[in-house]
């Protein structure tokens, strides 16, 4: 269990590098909260109203000070008021935290659903011609975005058939259609990596052996080879939660659903520090997390890797 | 400033796909009942809930917090002392009945109406009003509102319903100033509100009260059954005929283009882009136009920057712009070519468009003589020392490009290279760009001082200290602010809108036009300026 105290540790160190690289990167790019504010203000004395501003959010502040009042706030929980919304960080994005945690969770569920029923249907199929065109499809899937899926199926679903709301549906089928925008790409990648990790366990010797002791062609597929080639597709999940949630963004956006991604462009786009740390810090908490959990799945997965190891 | 916002790669592909969703499901029923609704009794009018799309969340509802909200909705939950008349240019009553204004335009007294309540029930009093201005100069609000109410030395309440407003030194267009929702007046209570919780919650006189603001979803408002103060100009008594106003947040273009093609869960956008307009059009949407009543897009020159201290550069580039070429490619024709400082909207318009005509040949022999002869096999010209005729902008969409590409036929070249939003005001601010850009709403000339004035202003043009004739455009700028003679006014305007476009201080380009679009079950919202007026609004029954 050690290595374990020892990942979480480096978990601690990551939480904190996101959040001080979030910190010094937002405070380099030109332009700060107060200019956001301003923007948009056509009178006349618009320097004046940066001034008092800057004041008055603290940002005339030597930066290292701010740094310093960032971090120590936020290891007491405290990130600060949104500039925009003027209310704790933190609530701000707890309360768009659930939507986009249900949009990418369903979403993952789905692309792990749609990837390993192509790749099982790949290896099952007969005919060359369905093989051949079911094999071409991941590709495909890989390379649509998820904003141009989701149009597509807004279009279908909102605009032409009323099943959904166009804006801001809150139903579970809203939901739903929204994570097949998601879990397109996802699924694409999914089943392109589990299908080449078939192949590879369908020519191995331990598959002959089930071959020879005549078990079926579906249990060899779905019983042993399948579980020896979902172990990189596991390690690959941690990534894919990754592009899950940067798919979110753009999901959110076309679906015009509160989110995570959403709240993050709007932050960074207006330099709302504090909902830009929270986010980051909690995306880097999610990230330590996952991670942490994929390893301790392996040896549920196989035995040959121990937790102690 | 926002008036045309950068899109990116991802609208485009939407609108594309729009474009073949409609095409593929029109075909049936376009046009249809527009103008059909006119004959509709008045009683008939009533009810209904009218759904607005908003491309973003406007960060608060309270115009005098927040930029922008002006335009939506804000005016329709407060009122302003007077209202500004679009046809007859005139300031007219509103909250106030009457006002006198000092010949030496530093002291207004007011009148106000004596049957006004706002929304928490309290009435519209002196005191009131007072505690209004003096709340939009507190530190932390950060809109145009703050320097409506700059200056103002003293305000006294004679009685009741009479309020005094001093200025130190003159100023005439506080009037038309105070026309914009920026200053709407807000109950007591609000006004003493922090600015934190002002920008989320507001109790006005106007004809629908605040039911609900969640940000980044809605913004719910309700009529206010009891109205009965709206300016003379709607003809219009009593309450408001919309039940509620539902203000949708809808990031997305194509979808809110959509959803309002539907009208299901829109009957009315704003702020359409010109590329969508023959689209909405043939999905059967009505469109309406309002030309922006003060500037539109607007380059002010940097007249200290070393590629255009030279008069004759500066009047190539004013000469070098096909505006009626720019507006079509630009705008799709939507957006007026500029004949002055000031949009035709303008009380105070001043036609410059002599000054303005297209003349290449010119232009190129204005840039000879400044001396950029040779040019470059990069087409660019250069002068003696080898320098390169190579200006840098803020901006970078299609009218920018447009411009890029015409000069660019002059020998110049235009670098667009934005600044981040965040940053805008003080990159512009601070003089590192040759060509910047400005857009101003308010329908008073002032804003050109606002604009281009060194005593008092933000000299975009960055007037140099021996440049004389930017210290007599200062003076004509100062003075029209300090002269309430309509007569008079319009003389200085006239001479520094000469000068601005003579001299090229600024190149004016295009009179920016704002689209509207709705369904055709919606009738007889009145733009003002460009502010949404809901009081005539109607829904026509499905």
């Amino acid at each position: 269990m050690a290595r374990y105290g020892l990942r979480l540790l480096y978990g601690v160190i990551v939480v904190w590098g996101a959040f001080t690289g979030a910190f010094f990167l937002l405070y380099i790019v030109p332009g700060d909260a107060a200019g956001g504010l301003t923007a948009g203000a056509d009178g006349a004395d618009v320097e004046q109203l940066l001034a008092e501003q800057r004041e008055l959010l603290g940002l005339d502040r030597p930066v290292l000070v701010q740094y310093w009042d960032a971090l120590t706030g936020a290891l007491q929980g405290d990130f600060g008021q949104s500039v925009y919304q003027r209310r704790p960080a933190v609530e701000v994005y707890f309360e768009s935290f659930p939507e986009t945690l249900k949009l990418a969770f369903l979403g993952l569920l789905l692309a792990v659903v749609l990837g390993v029923t192509l790749s099982v249907l790949i290896e099952l199929t007969d005919w060359k011609w369905a093989r051949e065109l079911l094999i071409s499809l991941p590709p495909v899937a890989v390379s649509l975005p998820p904003f141009l899926v989701g149009l597509v199926l807004l279009q279908v679903f909102a605009f032409q058939l009323h099943w959904i709301k166009a804006v801001g549906d809150q139903s579970f089928l809203g939901l739903l259609i929204a994570s097949v925008a998601l879990a397109v790409a996802g699924g694409g990648s999914i089943s392109q990596l589990l299908t080449a990790n078939l192949r590879g366990a369908l020519t191995s010797p331990y598959i002959e052996t089930a071959r020879n002791w005549g078990l079926s062609r579906f249990d060899i597929v779905v019983r042993h080879a399948l579980r020896n080639a979902a172990l990189p597709v596991v390690t690959s999940l941690g990534t894919t939660v990754g592009v899950m949630v940067g798919g979110t963004v753009l999901t959110e956006t076309v679906f015009s659903r509160l989110g995570v991604g959403r709240l993050v462009v709007d932050a960074v786009d207006g330099r709302d520090m504090p909902v830009v740390l929270v986010a980051v810090t909690m995306s880097a908490v999610i990230f330590v997390v996952v991670n942490l959990a994929v390893d301790a799945v392996y040896p549920l997965l196989d035995k040959r890797i121990s937790w102690d190891g | 400033m926002f008036s045309s916002r950068p899109r990116h790669w991802l609208t485009a592909v939407g609108a594309a796909l729009a474009l073949l969703a409609t095409a593929a499901c029109s075909g049936s029923g376009s046009g249809g009942q527009s103008g059909a609704g006119a004959d509709v009794a008045k009683k008939d009018r009533y009810g209904g809930t009218l759904n607005i799309g908003l491309s973003a969340d406007p960060g608060g509802v309270d115009a005098a917090v927040v930029n922008q909200v002006w335009r939506t909705v804000a005016r329709a939950l407060a009122d302003s002392l007077v209202f500004y008349n679009p046809e007859t240019k005139k300031v007219e009553p509103w909250l106030a009945t009457s006002w006198t204004v000092s010949k030496d335009a530093r002291t207004y007294a007011f009148e106000l109406r004596d049957d006004v309540t706002f929304h928490d029930g309290t009435k519209l009093t002196a005191k009131v009003v007072k505690a209004n201005l003096e709340s939009l100069n507190r530190p932390g609000i950060h809109s145009s509102a703050k320097t409506i109410v700059q200056g103002i030395s003293k305000i006294t309440t004679p009685s009741e319903h009479k309020i005094t407003v001093e200025f130190a030194e003159p100023n005439a267009a506080f009037l038309t100033s105070l026309s914009r929702a920026y200053v709407g007046i807000v109950s007591q209570k609000t006004a003493e509100l922090p600015v934190e919780k002002r920008q989320k919650w507001l109790d006005g006189s106007g004809p629908f009260y605040l039911e609900e603001y969640t940000p980044n979803q809605r913004i719910v408002l309700k009529k206010r059954k009891d109205y009965d103060w709206a300016p003379k100009y709607f003809e219009h008594q009593g309450s408001a005929y919309l039940d509620e106003v539902v203000y949708k947040i809808i990031p997305e273009d194509s979808v809110r283009n959509g959803a309002v093609i539907g009208d299901d869960e829109l009957q009315f956008i704003y702020w359409v882009n010109a590329k969508y307009v023959t689209q909405l059009k043939s999905a059967g949407l009505t469109i309406s136009k309002t030309l922006n009543p003060a500037t539109g897009l607007e380059l002010p020159l940097n007249t200290s920057s070393r590629f255009l201290k030279d008069v004759r550069v500066r009047q190539a580039l004013q000469i070098g712009v096909d505006r009626e070429q720019f507006v079509k490619i630009a705008s799709g024709g939507v957006d007026q070519p500029a004949t002055g400082p000031l949009s035709k909207d303008n009380p105070y318009y001043s036609d410059q468009s002599k000054l303005l005509k297209y003349d290449a040949k010119k232009a190129k022999s204005l840039l000879e003589q400044a001396g950029w002869t040779r040019t470059g096999s990069d087409g660019i010209r250069r002068n003696a020392d080898g320098e390169r005729l190579s200006l840098r902008a803020p901006r970078d969409d299609a009218s920018l490009q447009v411009l890029q590409d015409q000069w660019k036929k002059l020998g110049i070249e235009l670098v667009l290279d934005p600044p981040l939003a965040a940053e805008a005001n003080e990159a512009l601010l601070s003089g590192k760009y040759d060509v910047a850009y400005w857009y101003a709403s308010s329908p008073d000339p002032d804003v050109l001082r606002a604009n281009y004035g060194t005593t008092d202003g933000s000299d975009r043009s960055f007037v140099a200290d021996d440049d004389k004739t930017g210290k007599e455009l200062d003076k004509l700028l100062q003075e029209q602010n300090q002269t309430i003679d309509k007569d008079e006014r319009q003389a200085l305007v006239d001479q520094a809108s000469r000068i601005l476009v003579d001299q090229a201080y600024e190149v004016p380009v295009s009179n920016d036009v704002d689209i509207w679009a709705h369904s055709p079950r919606l009738h007889d919202i009145t733009p003002v300026g460009l502010d949404q007026y809901l009081i005539n609004a109607w829904l026509a029954k499905k």
